[in-house]
């Protein structure tokens, strides 16, 4: 029914689906997956992903998911990998005499590996080994000589562990299904099951690692000590799905058509319920600071309130850089001082975006803590190069040019930080070159330059020392200022704001206006004799929610004065 | 033979071979070499000291021995063979070693002036080294384990990393006198406990006793193997945030105690564990009869970080018991410095410890410098044959007390790496040299690793790290005693 004219139609729009989905929906995953590794090529680093099971497959992936630099290739990579699959698969059912029903049905391994790699920590290493083990099985099934059956099968098996991991039990199990089903010698598939298993004990003797993770995989999932259901899943179906192909005879063409609907449908509502939206939006919060995109921040906040400390502090930043934090954050959901600096944790990820804010604001140790930690903190044990080249500005800043040296050398060393890394580098000699750039001149004016113990308990007089140091810090005015409000400590808002006289605001923010006679207020009882600093605009907002809250405080929540600092201080938004 | 089997072996023949030097211009200086290995004295028994020539793409050495042996090598970089290598230093024991270097770079080839290395009288008699590799971080550690490695070769060997344990830190290995039948370590983290292997066994400690208040820290072992004194620590950090300073690490409290591995007993003394004082980092003597450790005035910490200075003192050790009578053995405080990481000689004469400014955490301190303390004169002085003006600390002697190790950040500041040094009859340090690596500059851009607590190592520490980790990840713990 399906011609090979029309499955290569199907294959296309397959491509097409996938490439459109991530391209479109999820652009910013790809960012994710790169900053959490740091390709090189050196010897050394391929010898050191050699140097486990499964060290092929990664050192592939790795090379592949440098590419995710640019989002295009990212989509491009994935709907290609995906793809592949399912033409293997294809390839893999029809050796059990499947023709159109088969062909549909080999979207299936594909559709769950897209669903699956919706999770931010399955590494692209898992997909390139499953591809690998479709092609080994397609090599076992076409091997006919038995004397080629057994090398294959104990060799080739032990080889294949070696480099591809843990997938090799799925193309084991494959092997007896097969076998079972050609009623072949069962002898050779357990010979390669023994060999496996065997291959997986050798190296759990001699390596440092749990004996579970030489069976489930060493790095097919970020996390060391978990094993998603769905990577079982899948490893199993790769092995028995091929035996679909046995149902061809009893199916007529209008059955495959509704199959062929069906599993469109599936796919339509099935894939998009591996992503979880929650993890997502930081995921696009952090690539829009990493880009410094403060615009599209903005303007998606507009359309969905970001719900995390990590994307509100992310929406902090960004309108701090746009000069608006003083003006806008209460249009916005705010969640305390987190949402301007989230607290440090032993995270791989928070602290990349937090790094940003404290490096714009000046602290530039903290940013360095941060990000060194964040680095040490990937819990597959990898460097980040985005995070190295941060590191290796963060120390030039510093003035440790050897340290800075040393991360450039690693850098020169990868394919898309390289030219920066050689620029830098051959401008070494020049101490000036970092503070030449109008970024970071800024950014070494505006650092401590006494030394004391920075804490991150008390933020805002670690917002204070640094526009005592520099009273036109605007961001650090900003920020502090932003501290007491989301406190909703008034008396610190009247002991601090006069010290941001000097941080170059033309008029004063909106918000600080709306603390400022707020606090006047309740200081006086009336607004006779309030100071000009605060406009007729603010003022008769003022008396306005004054009114509407003595009648009905809850009528305020659907009218603009909810974005104002007194709705937040009432808990009103 | 096919003509594409000839094809490839030639081929091959001709990418094995390097360049010779020829037209060669001669330069009336060092060869810009590293590591630097220029005038360094090594022992017998050490790895080849291959060294690599900055912007060199082809690399010739001539080595030639004072008493006997020559050989030549030309590849990218210095990389010596092995059985050469060991043949040569091994005739000229005593003796010196020339390597006339000539590099291509830049498309012409350099000679320079010829070089020497010293090959000591004195032996290291241990198999090997051991270490931790960590990055030199903050709180947060990635993969890091403890390793040994083998002085003769480049063979390194796990003793235990934390893939087995993720998310947790193992501290410093510490056999005792080098002797690795009896060693202890320390996990932080949330599988944390102290390791003691001891008469061929193995235990798991509590990590924290109720009866010292904390984790059994920094270990010493009594040389009769029978107790081991470690102290106890409530360590924090802290940030800098000026360009020169990173991290502050300091102790809220400490205290030092001895443990007893046979009975499961702390032996514990007042005079040790006072609130008045800090105590920390203990040391037996090769004797066994005096236990030192270094101690300061107690301050209220943070606030008073500075003020925190240690001075070495001692008191005796006899029949498991403390004596409770303290000395002082050098008043630190009195030059307005701080004194760490007390470690004496096997042969009694010497103590090496760290100076710094203050604390007791030396590592981050740019200042800190090793001194040298002999105990026959009862003079102190800095080891300025080896000291940089960045850090050096972490040092520890080889058994028969002439080499030592330690770390030095000289290179830049921040990644700690391993050195060896000798002194002689007249307690004169030799010129240190890095431990070698197949390809040093390699081996030594590409690693984001520190080295940290380096000890020598009679042999090849046996452990079974599986059934340690399986250990560690399971709560039970052996409980110590009072």
């Amino acid at each position: 029914m399906f011609s090979k004219y029309f499955k290569h139609i199907f294959s296309v729009i397959f491509f097409i689906t996938v490439f459109l989905f991530w391209r479109l929906g999820y652009a910013c995953a790809f960012s994710y997956h790169e900053q959490f590794q740091m390709f090189l090529f050196t010897k050394s680093y391929f010898l050191e992903r050699m140097s486990l099971p499964g060290g092929l497959s990664d050192y592939i992936s790795e090379f592949l998911v440098q590419f995710y630099y640019f989002p295009l290739f990212g989509s491009l990579i994935i709907s290609g990998l995906l793809l592949v699959v399912q033409i293997l698969s294809y390839q893999l059912m029809k050796c059990f005499s499947a023709k159109d029903f088969s062909f549909v049905l080999s979207f299936l391994p594909s559709i769950l590996l897209w669903r699956y790699l919706g999770n931010e920590s399955v590494l692209l290493s898992f997909v390139v080994s499953c591809i690998a083990a479709l092609i080994f099985n397609l090599g076992y099934v076409r091997i006919k000589k038995n004397i080629l059956k057994i090398l294959y099968a104990s060799l080739g098996v032990a080889l294949f562990y070696y480099f591809f991991g843990a997938i090799a039990f799925s193309s084991v199990l494959f092997f007896i299904v097969y076998d079972l089903k050609e009623k072949n010698n069962i002898i050779i598939s357990v010979l390669a099951v023994l060999c496996s298993v065997f291959s997986a004990l050798i190296c759990y003797n001699l390596m440092n690692y749990q004996l579970f993770r030489f069976f489930m995989g060493i790095n097919y999932f970020r996390f060391p000590m978990e094993i998603p259901l769905m990577q079982i899943i899948i490893m199993f179906f790769l092995a028995v799905f091929p035996l679909s192909g046995l149902l061809e005879k009893k199916l007529n063409k209008k059955l495959s058509v509704s199959a062929l609907v069906l599993i469109a449908f599936f796919g339509f509502f099935y894939v998009p319920g591996g992503f979880n939206e929650l993890n997502y939006e930081v995921i696009e919060y952090d690539y829009l600071v990493r880009t410094g995109n403060w615009d599209k921040i903005i303007s998606i906040s507009q359309k969905k309130n970001p719900r995390t400390p990590q994307s509100v502090s992310c929406l902090n930043l960004a309108l701090a850089a746009k000069g608006e934090l003083g003006d806008k954050m209460f249009y916005f959901f705010q969640n305390g001082h987190e949402g301007l600096v989230p607290g440090f944790v032993r995270d791989y990820f928070l602290p990349l975006s937090a790094s940003e804010i404290y490096l714009r604001l000046g602290m530039v140790n903290s940013a360095m803590r941060n990000l060194f930690e964040a680095q040490e903190a990937i819990p597959n044990y990898r460097k980040s190069a985005r995070i190295t080249k941060r590191l290796a500005e963060l120390n030039l800043l510093n003035q440790n040019y050897e340290v800075a040296k040393k991360y450039l050398n690693m850098l020169s060393k990868t394919l898309f930080y390289k030219d920066f890394a050689k620029t830098t580098l051959e401008n070494l000699a020049n101490k000036k070159m970092l503070t030449e750039n109008k970024f970071w001149a800024s950014i070494d004016q505006n650092r401590y330059q006494k030394d004391f113990l920075f804490s991150d308990a008390e933020p805002d007089q670690m917002y204070g020392l640094l526009l005592a140091q520099n009273e036109k810090n605007r961001m650090a005015c900003d920020y502090l200022i932003a501290d007491v409000l989301l406190q909703k400590d008034l008396q610190k808002f009247i002991n601090y704001y006069p010290l941001c006289q000097d941080a170059g605001y033309k008029v004063l923010p909106k918000h600080f206006q709306e603390a400022l006679i707020y606090a006047y207020y309740k200081t006086h009882g009336n607004l006779s004799g309030i100071p000009p600093i605060v406009t007729t605009p603010v003022v008769n907002e003022f008396q306005q929610f004054m009114q509407i809250y003595s009648q009905n405080p809850q009528a305020i929540k659907n009218l603009t004065l909810e974005n104002s600092f007194y709705a937040y201080f009432f808990n009103l938004k | 033979m096919k003509p594409i089997y000839i094809f490839l072996t030639l081929m091959l023949l001709i990418i094995s071979c390097k360049e010779r030097a020829k037209d060669v211009v001669l330069k009336d200086e060092n060869p810009p070499i590293y590591p630097d290995y220029l005038s360094v004295t090594i022992p017998v028994n050490i790895a080849p000291m291959n060294f690599n020539v900055k912007g060199a793409s082809v690399v010739e050495v001539d080595v030639k021995g004072s008493k006997s042996g020559k050989f030549s090598v030309n590849d990218d970089y210095a990389d010596f063979p092995i059985e050469d290598w060991h043949k040569i230093v091994s005739e000229n024991k005593g003796g010196v070693l020339t390597f006339d270097v000539k590099a291509k770079i830049d498309g012409q080839w350099y000679g320079f002036k010829p070089f020497e290395m010293y090959v000591s009288d004195y032996e290291i008699n241990d198999w090997g080294v051991t270490y931790r590799r960590i990055s030199p971080g903050y709180e947060v550690f990635g993969k890091m384990g403890l390793y040994q490695r083998e002085i003769a070769t480049f063979d390194e060997f796990p003793i235990i990393e934390n893939t087995l344990i993720p998310g947790n830190c193992v501290n410093c290995h510490t056999p005792n006198a080098c002797n690795p039948d009896s060693y202890t370590f320390h996990v932080r983290g949330a599988n944390g406990a102290t390791i003691v292997h001891h008469d061929n066994k193995t235990e798991i400690l509590q990590s924290k006793s109720q009866t010292t208040g904390g984790s059994m820290v920094y270990p010493y072992w009594h040389p009769s193997g029978k107790y081991c004194a470690y102290s106890t620590n409530a360590t924090r950090q802290s940030f800098h945030v000026v360009k020169e300073e990173l991290i502050e690490v300091f102790d809220l409290e400490s205290d030092v105690f001895v443990y007893c591995p046979d009975t499961k007993e702390l032996i514990l003394d007042s005079c040790l564990m006072t609130k008045e004082n800090f105590e920390t980092y203990p040391a037996f003597s090769p004797d066994g009869k005096t236990l030192y450790f270094c101690t300061s005035k107690a301050y209220e910490i943070p606030e008073n970080y500075k003020k925190v200075q240690y001075n070495l003192c001692k008191t005796d050790f006899m029949d498991g018991k403390l004596s409770g009578k303290i000395d002082t053995v050098f008043d630190a405080v009195a030059i307005n410095k701080s004194c760490t990481f007390a470690k004496p000689s096997y042969d009694g004469k010497y103590l090496m410890f760290t100076i710094s400014d203050y604390g007791c955490f030396p590592i981050w301190h740019h200042e800190a410098d090793l001194w040298l303390l002999d105990l026959q004169t009862g003079t102190a002085r800095p080891l300025v044959e080896i000291n940089s003006p960045d850090t050096e600390s972490t040092h520890n002697w080889s058994t028969g007390s002439h080499w030592f190790a330690f770390v030095s950040r000289r290179e830049n500041g921040l990644y700690s790496q391993l050195f060896f040094s000798c002194i002689d009859d007249h307690g004169k340090a030799t010129k240190p040299f890095l431990l070698p690596q197949e390809n040093p500059l390699e081996y030594y851009s590409n690693t984001t690793y520190s080295f940290n607590v380096p000890d020598f190592t009679t042999k090849k520490v046996d452990i079974d790290y599986h059934a340690v980790g399986k250990g560690l990840m399971k709560e039970e713990r052996v409980v110590t005693k009072n």
